[in-house]
């Protein structure tokens, strides 16, 4: 394994929340030194977020901010004071990324807006997140990422139809629109590499959300077609559904995507009453009567368990997998394989498993290295190490309320 | 922003990708920033092609999601059965700097072009696999669709409501979510290659991708022992209640954080909101006990605007309400138009532009280069392989 690709970049990040840091959290893991600058006066609202440690409110023990942060260092400087916002700026300047998904306004008011940082830093990447634009009838947006997926289509799209458009149960958008932001850094790195040159980067939180639903735009766009929530249901594809299985609230998908599924999956349940009626051997007549092929297939999976049901059809080739919920998940012997969550020993609450990322690199080792800091647990170090102070001059600034 | 040069980002990478569904958005991500991708398709075009809706007719360079997807690739058809057509692909690969594929583990082994081969023939690529389940572990060999994946990474299992089976979310978000993480991974390959001067292997497993979309609901079960259920409940004040106005729907959020914004705007629209005063309100234990008193109020004064109305107003007094929109709504919204969202490219021969989404971002300098004409199967077969041969290559 050689050195991680992003050691020696250093990223500036003002991100909080769940969208922001998920996408620096990415950076660290690639191995950029990202540094949390943390507003004493202001502290991110996800570290008093649960679940918590045991339970144990505390604004180090939250599972949502220390997931998403692990791997990150943390300043905390007091932004209300021009000293503080001095030492901002002097962390920027030494930046090759500089990241925030503050409503729009805010890192001009500490004198952090792009063309301050360029001026200062020619050539830092600088990406901002507003939830619409810098421009637009609908600039000053306030949203959630459980507000951004409803105005995009995607709560349009999803659950059942004899219910109301309710979404996903999380704010889906969090975890997607960083990617997009992650995806335009590397770019403009690139860019950067070539060029020597830095730029703006401006992520609509709104454009990157709808730009997941490109198919049904273009259908309403070019056939004058309005895509509806369909459930689970497919419109090509049947049997095609979740379906009950033993245990409570356990459950089942199975996806028959075509004739040759649809033979295996009689193959597979032979004597069932499917496996000898006509009106299934084609999928024109399975779509065509779905609903009576969904309740009896719902009938039989009914009493079985639903992973032990996955095994035999999956050995059957067909495709299907027990519903997992997030403790299903932590625990499953595929993820566990591929060695997905870490255990890192948090300095306050102990070893806990946290994710990687998605994917495996043959060359390099992706993951977070520490565990999400402390408020301010590194505010010394970063004194120190970039911003040039000594002990006399951290004391004087402790003395004054610029660092906590 | 400043103003944007001709410049593209990535104008100097080649990508080489082995169609279908799972390379489809990481390709096109690369395209959107000005990279040369190539598709290779079987003899006669991929099958993800024939996946409806189409724009129009039925034909294989107009299925919506193909389109959204691919507009602005090239195509080439190389049967990889034959060793012609493996032949055509080394050339390809021979001056790529990513291969992008989506084949079940084990099929290019079988081809004599895994990666160790790819690797020693061509030192400099980046191979990018995007699998259901990743290279390897016991899983590996099973089949996923969108449904599967999302049922397995237990994010169909937040979905829906108490009293329903779980949902998948929908527009088939595995392949997006494992597209995006496959993108973001690429890159860390391209900007090693340029320390280290060799290409390396990159492994997306959509299970991993989709189980790291599922917001806390590891995190409750491992800091707290907790299964994090399905939390959607109908017209819920407390959080994310969904809420019928004239037209539709609007979801609101931030309620008891701004009560008092809420209550003096539902006043100065004309409804007696003397039910309603009181700090105790304000605390979302008191609002989810007092949620039928307070939607008897909520639910006719929503009723009588439109959901454009009602979130305008609401956001004027800081209220995070938004509508709830569909594609018919998004493509004449005028947020959208206004930064010129939708761009009109040519996607298909001889046929007016269509006005096409997906710009996510801007780049100040290298700005989003986003589509072009949709490729026909194999429709640069003869451009791009100089050796071209009647058995493997059509």
């Amino acid at each position: 394994m050689t050195a991680r690709p992003l050691e020696g970049l250093i990223v500036a990040d003002f991100c909080w929340v769940a969208a922001g840091p998920v996408g620096t959290r990415f950076l660290a893991d690639a191995g950029a030194t990202v540094i949390r600058i943390e507003s004493s006066m202001r502290p991110d609202g996800l570290r008093m977020r649960g679940p918590y440690k045991d339970g144990i409110a505390g604004q180090n023990r939250s599972g949502f901010y220390n997931n998403f942060n692990a791997g990150k260092f943390s300043i905390a400087l007091n932004m209300t004071t021009e000293r503080g916002r001095t030492l901002a700026r002097e962390l920027v300047r030494q930046a090759d990324i500089v990241a925030n998904n503050y409503t729009p306004g805010t890192m001009g008011r500490w004198g952090l807006d792009y063309d301050s940082v360029k001026a200062i830093n020619p050539g830092a990447i600088y990406i901002s997140m507003p939830m619409m634009a810098s421009s637009g009838p609908r600039r000053d947006f306030r949203g959630l990422g459980a507000s951004i997926q409803a105005i995009t289509g995607i709560n349009w799209l999803t659950g059942h139809p004899e219910k109301p458009p309710q979404g996903p149960g999380f704010n889906f958008p969090d975890y997607m629109n960083p990617y997009y932001g992650v995806f335009a850094i590397l770019s403009a790195l690139h860019h950067r590499e070539r060029t020597g040159e830095g730029q703006e980067i401006e992520l609509s939180q709104y454009q990157a959300t709808v730009s997941l639903t490109g198919e049904a735009l273009l259908d309403a766009e070019v056939n004058g077609h309005v895509q509806d929530r369909q459930g689970n249901l497919d419109p090509e594809m049947a049997p095609h559904n979740i379906y009950p299985c033993a245990g409570d609230d356990r459950w089942i998908a199975i996806a028959v995507r075509d004739d040759q599924d649809w033979r295996a999956f009689c193959d597979a349940t032979t004597g069932e009453p499917w496996a000898s009626d006509t009106r299934f051997e084609g999928v024109v007549g399975r779509l065509e009567h779905r609903a009576d092929l969904d309740a009896a297939i719902a009938a039989w999976t009914r009493p079985q368990d639903a992973h032990v049901l996955m095994a035999r059809l999956q050995g059957a080739g067909v495709p299907a997998g027990a519903v997992q919920d997030g403790r299903d998940v932590l625990d499953d012997p595929q993820i566990t394989a591929r060695g997905h969550y870490v255990a890192l020993d948090h300095p306050e609450i102990g070893p806990l498993r946290h994710d990687t990322q998605s994917f495996r690199l043959s060359g390099s080792d992706i993951r977070p290295a520490r565990p999400a800091p402390l408020l301010g647990e590194h505010t010394e170090w970063v004194c120190e190490h970039f911003l040039g102070l000594d002990r006399a001059q951290m004391d004087e600034l402790y003395g004054e309320g610029v660092l906590t | 922003m400043a103003q944007p040069t001709n410049a593209s980002a990535l104008g100097d990478l080649r990508v080489i990708e082995l169609a279908d569904r799972h390379t489809a958005l990481c390709g096109k991500l690369l395209a959107d920033m000005g990279a040369d991708v190539v598709l290779v398709e079987p003899p006669g075009g991929a099958p993800h092609r024939l996946r409806g809706p189409f724009l129009g007719a039925p034909d294989p360079s107009r299925g919506a999601r193909f389109v959204y997807e691919n507009a602005g690739k090239r195509s080439v058809t190389a049967d990889l059965q034959e060793e012609a057509g493996r032949e055509s692909l080394h050339d390809l690969l021979a001056e790529a700097d990513f291969f992008i594929e989506g084949t079940k583990p084990g099929a290019l082994e079988a081809l004599g072009l895994g990666y160790e081969s790819l690797a020693e023939r061509h030192p400099r690529l980046i191979v990018v696999s995007i699998t259901d389940f990743g290279q390897d572990g016991p899983w590996a060999a099973h089949e996923a669709t969108d449904l599967i994946s999302m049922a397995l990474g237990g994010v169909a299992y937040l979905g829906g409501f108490p009293d329903t089976a779980p949902a998948r979310i929908g527009g088939a978000q595995a392949s997006n979510i494992g597209g995006l993480h496959a993108a973001c991974a690429s890159m860390l390959a391209l900007h090693q290659r340029a320390t280290t001067g060799r290409g390396q292997r990159v492994d997306v497993s959509l299970h991993e991708a989709v189980a790291y979309t599922q917001e806390i609901a590891m995190q409750a079960a491992e800091y707290e022992g907790i299964v994090r259920g399905r939390l959607n409940k109908e017209e819920n004040p407390v959080e994310h209640g969904v809420y019928r106005c004239s037209d539709g729907y609007i979801i609101c959020t931030s309620i008891p954080r701004n009560w008092d914004a809420l209550i003096g705007w539902m006043s100065t629209r004309g409804v007696d909101i003397a039910p309603l005063i009181g700090e105790e309100w304000a605390k979302p234990g008191y609002l989810a006990a007092h949620a039928a008193e307070f939607n008897a109020i909520f639910v006719p004064f929503l009723a009588t605007m439109t959901r454009d109305e009602a979130c305008d107003e609401a956001q004027a007094v800081e209220l995070m309400f938004a509508p709830v929109y569909s594609s018919g709504d998004l493509v004449r919204d005028p947020q959208l138009e206004s930064t010129n969202y939708f761009q009109e490219r040519e996607l298909w021969a001889g046929e007016p532009p269509v006005r096409y989404p997906g710009r996510a971002y801007d780049l100040s300098v290298t700005p989003w280069a986003g589509a072009g004409p949709v490729p026909a199967p194999g429709e640069h077969t003869d451009a791009l392989l100089r050796t071209a041969s009647k058995d493997g290559v059509r």
